[in-house]
């Protein structure tokens, strides 16, 4: 019924994969983020922008992504980060009208989109990873429910939201 | 009493026992809605759990005089519940209009807003605890963000 069943039935079944140390917590930390992304078999570029902020570029379904750290200390020198933001944002060349992501936003879970001043749709999903972060496994898992994320909406942009009613 | 007093070796112990906290932190998922009820009042909001037989049960709770909902949901049978979801809405806002919702959904984080088919606009913020779920503080610390976001969407709405 939910978007997240999806995630949780490909997940599920069989966890065949060498185990990396099964109890492993994973922070917003650019490096940790962009292990486990690998070792998932996602590309995990790091990337630096002009205030020396490192993120992550990734892809997914044909799709680039970009993960950002975010709620990191200030100060001069930043501290840890709290928090990680996926972004994915679509290039239409038209005006995407603001029915459509509200509609998206009413039936989905996880994600929440908008229409950005380039009046493109822009679809982001925040993850709370402070002091104990999160077990690797539930990590993996709200990647999947990213990339589920992602895949939705972007049939829902570009299939005039046939899909995105039926991924409800 | 001599230099290792009773009550500075039990504050010592403390120290040990919060310093190593981190590495075996309890993790908290979905599955005990009495779990999830507790840590709501933990954080001083009121909290009662609606439960139908067979059907997803859900936390009313409210601060700051704003009521919210944390719904169990992806249950069998509304039970072992795997994710959260926060929920509240406004039903005497219904001038609000789509752009600013979007406004909010471009320059906030954690939670979604929406209008919905009554016409009020909604928050909702979801929280995935599928397996062991998250450290207790890590839950906590969710619902402090929620705390903050519907602060901020009550402004948003109300107060321009």
């Amino acid at each position: 019924m939910f978007l997240i069943a999806a995630a949780l039935a490909a997940s599920s079944p069989a966890a065949a994969q060498p185990a990396p140390a099964a109890d492993a917590m994973v922070g917003a930390d650019v490096d940790q983020v962009a292990k486990v992304l690998t070792d998932e078999g996602y590309k995990a570029k790091i990337e630096t922008d002009e205030d020396g902020d490192r993120y992550i570029k990734s892809a997914s379904g044909g799709r680039n992504f970009t993960i950002y750290m975010l709620g990191c200390g200030g100060g001069v020198k930043k501290g840890p980060c709290n928090s990680v933001e996926f972004y994915a944002g679509f290039t239409l060349g038209t005006p995407f009208p603001l029915e459509r992501t509200n509609e998206w936003n009413h039936k989905n879970r996880y994600g929440r989109s908008y229409v950005d001043a380039s009046k493109d749709p822009v679809v982001e999903m925040d993850l709370y990873l402070d002091t104990g972060a999160m077990p690797r496994k539930l990590f993996v898992e709200n990647l999947e429910i990213w990339f589920d994320v992602m895949a939705n909406f972007d049939a829902f942009v570009f299939d005039d939201g046939s899909e995105g009613k039926k991924a409800k | 009493m001599g230099r290792f007093s009773t009550t500075g070796g039990w504050v010592f112990a403390a120290a040990a026992l919060l310093a190593a906290a981190p590495a075996q932190a309890e993790l908290v998922n979905a599955q005990n809605p009495q779990a999830i009820k507790a840590i709501v009042e933990s954080q001083g909001w009121p909290a009662k759990i609606v439960a139908t037989p067979g059907e997803s049960p859900y936390i009313e709770s409210s601060r700051n005089g704003l009521k919210f909902l944390v719904l169990f949901m992806n249950c069998d049978e509304g039970k072992n519940c795997k994710t959260l979801q926060y929920y509240m809405g406004f039903n005497d806002a219904k001038s609000t209009t789509l752009e600013r919702l979007n406004e909010w959904n471009s320059e906030k984080r954690f939670a979604r807003a929406y209008r919905d088919e009554s016409g009020d606009p909604v928050l909702e913020m979801d929280v995935d605890l599928d397996f062991a779920g998250i450290p207790r503080e890590n839950l906590g610390e969710t619902f402090n963000t929620w705390a903050a976001v519907m602060d901020a969407y009550h402004a948003f709405i109300f107060e321009k």
